[in-house]
Protein backbone atom coordinates (compact mmCIF):
# COMPACT_ATOMS: atom_id res chain seq x y z
CA UNK A 1 0.00 0.00 0.00
CA UNK A 2 2.75 2.38 0.97
CA UNK A 3 4.78 1.44 -2.10
CA UNK A 4 1.80 2.21 -4.38
CA UNK A 5 1.09 5.46 -2.59
CA UNK A 6 4.72 6.54 -2.76
CA UNK A 7 4.91 5.77 -6.47
CA UNK A 8 1.81 7.84 -7.07
CA UNK A 9 3.15 10.76 -5.06
CA UNK A 10 6.51 10.71 -6.79
CA UNK A 11 4.96 10.42 -10.24
CA UNK A 12 2.78 13.40 -9.37
CA UNK A 13 5.84 15.29 -8.28
CA UNK A 14 7.56 14.57 -11.55
CA UNK A 15 4.58 15.26 -13.83
CA UNK A 16 3.06 18.36 -12.31
CA UNK A 17 4.68 21.60 -11.36
CA UNK A 18 7.72 21.01 -13.49
CA UNK A 19 8.29 24.70 -14.02
CA UNK A 20 8.14 25.75 -10.42
CA UNK A 21 11.57 27.31 -10.39
CA UNK A 22 13.03 27.25 -13.90
CA UNK A 23 16.11 29.17 -12.86
CA UNK A 24 16.88 27.05 -9.81
CA UNK A 25 20.46 25.91 -9.65
CA UNK A 26 20.69 22.17 -9.04
CA UNK A 27 23.18 21.82 -6.24
CA UNK A 28 23.15 20.27 -2.83
CA UNK A 29 19.41 19.87 -2.36
CA UNK A 30 18.40 23.46 -3.01
CA UNK A 31 19.74 26.98 -3.12
CA UNK A 32 22.86 27.35 -1.02
CA UNK A 33 22.67 29.81 1.87
CA UNK A 34 25.60 31.87 3.06
CA UNK A 35 26.29 31.78 6.80
CA UNK A 36 25.64 35.48 7.42
CA UNK A 37 22.40 35.47 5.44
CA UNK A 38 21.04 32.20 6.80
CA UNK A 39 17.29 32.18 7.16
CA UNK A 40 16.45 30.41 10.45
CA UNK A 41 13.22 29.17 8.92
CA UNK A 42 15.03 27.14 6.25
CA UNK A 43 16.21 23.62 7.10
CA UNK A 44 20.06 23.75 6.81
CA UNK A 45 20.44 19.97 6.38
CA UNK A 46 17.76 19.63 3.76
CA UNK A 47 18.91 17.25 1.04
CA UNK A 48 17.01 16.00 -1.99
CA UNK A 49 18.19 14.09 -5.04
CA UNK A 50 16.93 11.60 -7.58
CA UNK A 51 17.67 8.76 -5.19
CA UNK A 52 16.03 10.62 -2.28
CA UNK A 53 13.18 12.55 -3.86
CA UNK A 54 10.98 12.97 -0.78
CA UNK A 55 13.00 14.03 2.26
CA UNK A 56 11.64 13.42 5.72
CA UNK A 57 11.72 17.04 6.82
CA UNK A 58 10.60 19.92 4.61
CA UNK A 59 12.80 22.77 3.50
CA UNK A 60 10.81 25.24 5.59
CA UNK A 61 10.94 24.55 9.31
CA UNK A 62 8.50 27.13 10.60
CA UNK A 63 5.45 28.23 8.73
CA UNK A 64 4.57 31.85 9.42
CA UNK A 65 2.18 34.39 7.92
CA UNK A 66 0.69 33.41 4.59
CA UNK A 67 2.41 30.05 4.62
CA UNK A 68 0.75 29.19 7.91
CA UNK A 69 -2.63 30.00 6.38
CA UNK A 70 -1.82 27.86 3.36
CA UNK A 71 -0.77 24.99 5.61
CA UNK A 72 -4.15 25.04 7.26
CA UNK A 73 -5.86 25.05 3.86
CA UNK A 74 -3.64 22.13 2.80
CA UNK A 75 -5.41 19.94 5.33
CA UNK A 76 -8.66 20.37 3.43
CA UNK A 77 -9.54 19.72 -0.22
CA UNK A 78 -6.65 20.51 -2.61
CA UNK A 79 -9.04 21.40 -5.42
CA UNK A 80 -9.91 24.57 -3.52
CA UNK A 81 -6.29 25.77 -3.78
CA UNK A 82 -5.23 27.82 -6.76
CA UNK A 83 -2.21 26.87 -8.86
CA UNK A 84 -0.08 29.63 -7.29
CA UNK A 85 -1.01 28.45 -3.78
CA UNK A 86 -0.09 24.89 -4.70
CA UNK A 87 3.24 26.12 -6.07
CA UNK A 88 3.92 28.04 -2.85
CA UNK A 89 3.23 24.92 -0.80
CA UNK A 90 5.46 22.88 -3.08
CA UNK A 91 8.27 25.41 -2.82
CA UNK A 92 7.95 25.47 0.94
CA UNK A 93 8.60 21.71 1.12
CA UNK A 94 11.00 21.05 -1.76
CA UNK A 95 14.02 22.92 -3.06
CA UNK A 96 13.92 22.01 -6.70
CA UNK A 97 11.83 20.01 -9.13
CA UNK A 98 12.47 16.59 -10.61
CA UNK A 99 12.74 18.09 -14.10
CA UNK A 100 15.51 20.39 -12.89
CA UNK A 101 17.33 17.45 -11.33
CA UNK A 102 17.13 15.48 -14.57
CA UNK A 103 18.21 18.38 -16.73
CA UNK A 104 21.69 18.01 -18.22
CA UNK A 105 24.30 20.30 -16.74
CA UNK A 106 27.11 21.93 -18.61
CA UNK A 107 29.69 22.35 -15.88
CA UNK A 108 31.79 19.66 -17.49
CA UNK A 109 32.56 21.99 -20.39
CA UNK A 110 34.33 24.43 -18.08
CA UNK A 111 36.29 21.65 -16.42
CA UNK A 112 37.30 20.18 -19.78
CA UNK A 113 38.30 23.58 -21.11
CA UNK A 114 40.45 24.38 -18.09
CA UNK A 115 42.08 20.96 -18.30
CA UNK A 116 42.88 21.45 -21.96
CA UNK A 117 44.47 24.83 -21.22
CA UNK A 118 46.81 23.26 -18.68
CA UNK A 119 47.62 20.38 -21.02
CA UNK A 120 48.43 22.78 -23.82
CA UNK A 121 50.86 24.67 -21.55
CA UNK A 122 52.60 21.41 -20.83
CA UNK A 123 52.82 20.55 -24.51
CA UNK A 124 54.23 24.01 -25.32
CA UNK A 125 56.90 23.50 -22.69
CA UNK A 126 57.73 20.11 -24.16
CA UNK A 127 58.02 21.62 -27.64
CA UNK A 128 60.32 24.35 -26.36
CA UNK A 129 62.60 21.83 -24.68
CA UNK A 130 62.58 19.62 -27.75
CA UNK A 131 63.56 22.49 -30.05
CA UNK A 132 66.02 24.50 -27.97
CA UNK A 133 67.35 22.41 -25.10
CA UNK A 134 67.73 18.89 -26.48
CA UNK A 135 71.21 17.37 -26.11
CA UNK A 136 73.19 16.26 -29.17
CA UNK A 137 72.46 12.87 -30.71
CA UNK A 138 73.89 9.80 -28.92
CA UNK A 139 73.70 6.30 -30.30
CA UNK A 140 71.16 3.98 -28.72
CA UNK A 141 70.00 0.43 -29.15
CA UNK A 142 66.87 1.87 -30.75
CA UNK A 143 68.71 3.03 -33.88
CA UNK A 144 67.44 1.45 -37.06
CA UNK A 145 70.62 -0.52 -37.77
CA UNK A 146 70.78 -1.89 -34.25
CA UNK A 147 67.12 -2.93 -34.26
CA UNK A 148 67.57 -4.69 -37.61
CA UNK A 149 70.62 -6.51 -36.29
CA UNK A 150 68.74 -7.60 -33.17
CA UNK A 151 65.81 -8.86 -35.24
CA UNK A 152 68.25 -10.82 -37.39
CA UNK A 153 69.72 -12.30 -34.20
CA UNK A 154 66.28 -13.31 -32.97
CA UNK A 155 65.50 -15.01 -36.26
CA UNK A 156 68.82 -16.84 -36.20
CA UNK A 157 68.12 -18.11 -32.66
CA UNK A 158 64.49 -19.01 -33.52
CA UNK A 159 63.20 -16.79 -30.75
CA UNK A 160 59.44 -16.29 -30.76
CA UNK A 161 58.67 -19.14 -33.12
CA UNK A 162 54.92 -19.08 -32.47
CA UNK A 163 53.98 -15.42 -32.27
CA UNK A 164 57.29 -13.58 -32.55
CA UNK A 165 59.60 -12.63 -35.40
CA UNK A 166 60.66 -16.19 -36.18
CA UNK A 167 57.07 -17.18 -36.89
CA UNK A 168 56.96 -14.61 -39.69
CA UNK A 169 60.27 -15.64 -41.31
CA UNK A 170 60.36 -18.12 -44.15
CA UNK A 171 63.49 -20.12 -43.34
CA UNK A 172 63.34 -22.18 -46.53
CA UNK A 173 63.50 -19.16 -48.80
CA UNK A 174 65.35 -16.82 -46.43
CA UNK A 175 62.82 -14.01 -46.52
CA UNK A 176 59.73 -12.73 -44.70
CA UNK A 177 56.61 -14.80 -45.16
CA UNK B 1 62.24 -11.47 -27.79
CA UNK B 2 59.50 -9.32 -29.09
CA UNK B 3 58.82 -5.84 -30.45
CA UNK B 4 58.05 -3.05 -28.02
CA UNK B 5 54.35 -3.14 -28.83
CA UNK B 6 54.00 -6.76 -27.75
CA UNK B 7 51.62 -7.05 -24.80
CA UNK B 8 50.74 -10.75 -24.70
CA UNK B 9 52.45 -13.55 -22.80
CA UNK B 10 55.59 -14.91 -24.44
CA UNK B 11 55.65 -18.18 -26.31
CA UNK B 12 56.18 -21.11 -23.98
CA UNK B 13 58.76 -23.76 -24.25
CA UNK B 14 57.36 -26.01 -21.55
CA UNK B 15 54.19 -27.98 -21.06
CA UNK B 16 53.30 -26.01 -17.94
CA UNK B 17 53.82 -22.81 -19.86
CA UNK B 18 51.11 -23.74 -22.35
CA UNK B 19 48.73 -24.53 -19.51
CA UNK B 20 49.50 -21.21 -17.84
CA UNK B 21 48.84 -19.27 -21.04
CA UNK B 22 45.51 -21.05 -21.52
CA UNK B 23 44.46 -20.33 -17.95
CA UNK B 24 45.52 -16.71 -18.33
CA UNK B 25 43.39 -16.33 -21.46
CA UNK B 26 40.41 -17.93 -19.73
CA UNK B 27 40.75 -15.66 -16.65
CA UNK B 28 40.94 -12.58 -18.83
CA UNK B 29 37.82 -13.66 -20.71
CA UNK B 30 35.95 -13.94 -17.39
CA UNK B 31 37.22 -10.53 -16.35
CA UNK B 32 36.12 -8.97 -19.64
CA UNK B 33 32.66 -10.44 -19.14
CA UNK B 34 32.39 -8.98 -15.63
CA UNK B 35 33.75 -5.61 -16.76
CA UNK B 36 31.32 -5.40 -19.66
CA UNK B 37 28.38 -6.30 -17.44
CA UNK B 38 29.32 -3.65 -14.87
CA UNK B 39 29.87 -0.97 -17.52
CA UNK B 40 26.49 -1.74 -19.07
CA UNK B 41 24.90 -1.40 -15.62
CA UNK B 42 26.57 2.00 -15.17
CA UNK B 43 25.30 3.08 -18.58
CA UNK B 44 21.76 2.02 -17.71
CA UNK B 45 21.79 3.81 -14.34
CA UNK B 46 23.08 7.01 -15.94
CA UNK B 47 19.75 7.61 -17.68
CA UNK B 48 18.17 8.97 -14.45
CA UNK B 49 14.97 7.02 -14.87
CA UNK B 50 15.31 5.22 -11.56
CA UNK B 51 13.97 7.86 -9.19
CA UNK B 52 12.90 5.81 -6.18
CA UNK B 53 16.03 3.66 -5.82
CA UNK B 54 16.20 4.46 -2.13
CA UNK B 55 12.63 3.28 -1.46
CA UNK B 56 12.68 -0.12 -3.12
CA UNK B 57 14.41 -3.34 -2.27
CA UNK B 58 14.38 -6.85 -3.58
CA UNK B 59 15.57 -9.84 -1.63
CA UNK B 60 15.42 -12.02 -4.75
CA UNK B 61 17.72 -9.65 -6.65
CA UNK B 62 20.19 -9.53 -3.79
CA UNK B 63 20.19 -13.32 -3.59
CA UNK B 64 20.75 -13.66 -7.36
CA UNK B 65 23.65 -11.27 -7.54
CA UNK B 66 25.34 -13.01 -4.65
CA UNK B 67 24.66 -16.54 -5.88
CA UNK B 68 25.71 -16.34 -9.54
CA UNK B 69 29.17 -14.82 -9.02
CA UNK B 70 30.01 -17.91 -6.96
CA UNK B 71 29.97 -19.93 -10.18
CA UNK B 72 32.34 -17.48 -11.83
CA UNK B 73 34.70 -17.74 -8.88
CA UNK B 74 34.58 -21.52 -8.91
CA UNK B 75 35.26 -21.59 -12.63
CA UNK B 76 38.39 -19.48 -12.10
CA UNK B 77 39.47 -21.18 -8.88
CA UNK B 78 39.32 -24.83 -9.95
CA UNK B 79 41.70 -24.55 -12.92
CA UNK B 80 43.97 -22.36 -10.83
CA UNK B 81 44.23 -25.01 -8.12
CA UNK B 82 44.75 -27.73 -10.70
CA UNK B 83 47.57 -25.74 -12.27
CA UNK B 84 49.15 -25.02 -8.91
CA UNK B 85 49.30 -28.69 -7.98
CA UNK B 86 50.62 -29.54 -11.42
CA UNK B 87 53.45 -27.04 -11.11
CA UNK B 88 54.35 -27.89 -7.54
CA UNK B 89 54.09 -31.60 -8.00
CA UNK B 90 57.49 -33.12 -7.83
CA UNK B 91 59.08 -35.10 -10.55
CA UNK B 92 62.45 -36.64 -10.50
CA UNK B 93 65.08 -34.36 -11.91
CA UNK B 94 67.84 -35.90 -13.97
CA UNK B 95 70.17 -33.02 -13.21
CA UNK B 96 70.40 -30.58 -10.35
CA UNK B 97 71.80 -27.09 -10.44
CA UNK B 98 71.99 -24.35 -7.90
CA UNK B 99 71.30 -20.69 -8.61
CA UNK B 100 72.48 -18.12 -6.08
CA UNK B 101 71.49 -14.49 -6.20
CA UNK B 102 73.91 -11.82 -5.17
CA UNK B 103 73.91 -8.07 -5.21
CA UNK B 104 73.99 -7.65 -8.18
CA UNK B 105 74.69 -10.75 -10.25
CA UNK B 106 73.76 -14.41 -10.41
CA UNK B 107 76.02 -17.36 -9.80
CA UNK B 108 75.40 -20.90 -10.98
CA UNK B 109 76.75 -24.04 -9.38
CA UNK B 110 76.56 -27.60 -10.55
CA UNK B 111 77.73 -30.69 -8.77
CA UNK B 112 76.19 -33.72 -10.38
CA UNK B 113 79.22 -34.97 -12.23
CA UNK B 114 81.50 -31.98 -12.62
CA UNK B 115 81.88 -29.27 -10.06
CA UNK B 116 81.57 -25.85 -11.52
CA UNK B 117 80.79 -22.48 -10.16
CA UNK B 118 80.47 -19.42 -12.36
CA UNK B 119 79.21 -15.88 -11.95
CA UNK B 120 77.04 -14.16 -14.52
CA UNK B 121 77.36 -10.39 -14.79
CA UNK B 122 75.51 -8.10 -17.14
CA UNK B 123 77.47 -6.75 -20.12
CA UNK B 124 77.33 -2.91 -19.94
CA UNK B 125 75.62 -1.11 -22.81
CA UNK B 126 78.91 0.45 -23.98
CA UNK B 127 80.43 -3.00 -24.53
CA UNK B 128 77.58 -4.44 -26.56
CA UNK B 129 78.08 -5.61 -30.13
CA UNK B 130 75.50 -4.42 -32.65
CA UNK B 131 72.39 -6.57 -32.43
CA UNK B 132 72.79 -7.61 -28.82
CA UNK B 133 70.01 -6.89 -26.38
CA UNK B 134 70.46 -4.04 -23.93
CA UNK B 135 70.31 -4.99 -20.22
CA UNK B 136 69.92 -8.67 -21.11
CA UNK B 137 73.31 -9.90 -22.27
CA UNK B 138 75.61 -11.52 -19.75
CA UNK B 139 79.23 -12.60 -19.84
CA UNK B 140 78.64 -16.22 -18.73
CA UNK B 141 75.40 -17.87 -19.78
CA UNK B 142 73.89 -20.87 -18.05
CA UNK B 143 74.02 -23.78 -20.48
CA UNK B 144 71.53 -26.59 -19.94
CA UNK B 145 70.44 -29.60 -21.99
CA UNK B 146 66.98 -29.47 -23.55
CA UNK B 147 64.36 -32.23 -23.27
CA UNK B 148 65.76 -33.08 -19.84
CA UNK B 149 64.16 -32.83 -16.42
CA UNK B 150 66.32 -30.40 -14.52
CA UNK B 151 65.90 -29.45 -10.90
CA UNK B 152 66.92 -25.94 -9.96
CA UNK B 153 67.58 -24.96 -6.38
CA UNK B 154 67.46 -21.25 -5.97
CA UNK B 155 68.69 -19.23 -3.06
CA UNK B 156 70.33 -15.95 -2.28
CA UNK B 157 73.47 -14.79 -0.60
CA UNK B 158 72.29 -11.46 0.72
CA UNK B 159 68.82 -10.04 -0.02
CA UNK B 160 65.74 -11.44 -1.76
CA UNK B 161 66.04 -11.71 -5.53
CA UNK B 162 63.81 -13.47 -8.03
CA UNK B 163 65.00 -15.69 -10.84
CA UNK B 164 62.68 -15.23 -13.79
CA UNK B 165 62.42 -16.74 -17.25
CA UNK B 166 59.24 -15.55 -18.99
CA UNK B 167 59.67 -17.92 -21.93
CA UNK B 168 59.60 -20.86 -19.55
CA UNK B 169 56.92 -19.26 -17.35
CA UNK B 170 59.24 -19.41 -14.39
CA UNK B 171 59.57 -17.06 -11.50
CA UNK B 172 61.20 -18.27 -8.31
CA UNK B 173 62.14 -16.10 -5.37
CA UNK B 174 65.72 -16.37 -4.21
CA UNK B 175 65.40 -16.00 -0.46
CA UNK B 176 68.48 -15.97 1.78
CA UNK B 177 68.56 -18.94 4.10
CA UNK B 178 66.04 -20.89 2.05
CA UNK B 179 66.29 -23.25 -0.92
CA UNK B 180 63.40 -22.95 -3.35
CA UNK B 181 63.17 -25.82 -5.78
CA UNK B 182 61.72 -25.58 -9.25
CA UNK B 183 61.69 -28.01 -12.14
CA UNK B 184 62.65 -26.85 -15.56
CA UNK B 185 62.15 -28.59 -18.90
CA UNK B 186 62.47 -27.12 -22.37
CA UNK B 187 60.94 -28.68 -25.46
CA UNK B 188 63.51 -27.26 -27.82
CA UNK B 189 66.94 -25.68 -27.85
CA UNK B 190 67.14 -21.95 -27.71
CA UNK B 191 68.29 -18.86 -25.91
CA UNK B 192 66.07 -17.42 -23.17
CA UNK B 193 66.41 -14.20 -21.24
CA UNK B 194 65.04 -12.99 -17.97
CA UNK B 195 65.60 -10.32 -15.36
CA UNK B 196 65.64 -10.13 -11.60
CA UNK B 197 62.07 -9.65 -10.39
CA UNK B 198 62.42 -8.67 -6.75
CA UNK B 199 63.75 -5.28 -5.77
CA UNK B 200 67.17 -5.84 -4.37
CA UNK B 201 68.99 -2.55 -4.38
CA UNK B 202 70.72 -0.14 -6.66
CA UNK B 203 71.40 -2.41 -9.63
CA UNK B 204 68.26 -4.49 -9.41
CA UNK B 205 67.46 -3.76 -13.07
CA UNK B 206 70.96 -4.73 -14.15
CA UNK B 207 71.25 -8.37 -13.18
CA UNK B 208 69.80 -10.34 -16.07
CA UNK B 209 69.49 -14.07 -16.59
CA UNK B 210 70.48 -15.82 -19.77
CA UNK B 211 69.90 -19.54 -20.23
CA UNK B 212 70.82 -21.51 -23.32
CA UNK B 213 69.33 -24.90 -23.97
CA UNK B 214 71.59 -27.05 -26.13
CA UNK B 215 72.01 -30.69 -27.03
CA UNK B 216 73.76 -33.06 -24.64
CA UNK B 217 77.05 -33.07 -26.47
CA UNK B 218 77.40 -29.32 -26.37
CA UNK B 219 76.25 -29.25 -22.77
CA UNK B 220 78.81 -31.82 -21.66
CA UNK B 221 81.57 -29.98 -23.50
CA UNK B 222 80.55 -26.74 -21.84
CA UNK B 223 80.32 -28.23 -18.37
CA UNK B 224 83.71 -29.85 -18.70
CA UNK B 225 85.24 -26.57 -19.87
CA UNK B 226 83.66 -24.66 -16.97
CA UNK B 227 84.82 -27.16 -14.38
CA UNK B 228 88.39 -26.99 -15.64
CA UNK B 229 88.27 -23.19 -15.72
Amino acid sequence: MLRVALHRVVSHRSVHLTKVRPSMVVGFGGPVQLAENRDPNVNPIFHESLTNPIPDKPRTLKYTGDLATLKEMEVGDWKKLSVEEQMDLYNSYFGTSIADMCRDQDGWKSVLGAGMIFISFGLLLHLFIHLYINPPYVWTTLDEDWVKASIKRQIQSHAGDITGYSSKWDYANNRWK
Amino acid sequence: MYPYTFIQLTDSNTFFGHEIVLFHDFSLASLMFILTAVLLMFKALKKKKFVVLAYKGSNMLEFLWTFFPVFILISIGLPSLYLMYLLEGSFKGDLTFKVVGHQWYWSYEGGDFCDFDMSSYMIPSEDLVEGQFRLLEVDNTMVLPYSTNIRLMITSYDVIHSWTLPSLKMKVDAVPGRLNTMNIFSFQPGSFYGQCSEICGLLHSFMPIHVEFVNWETFLNNVTEESFN
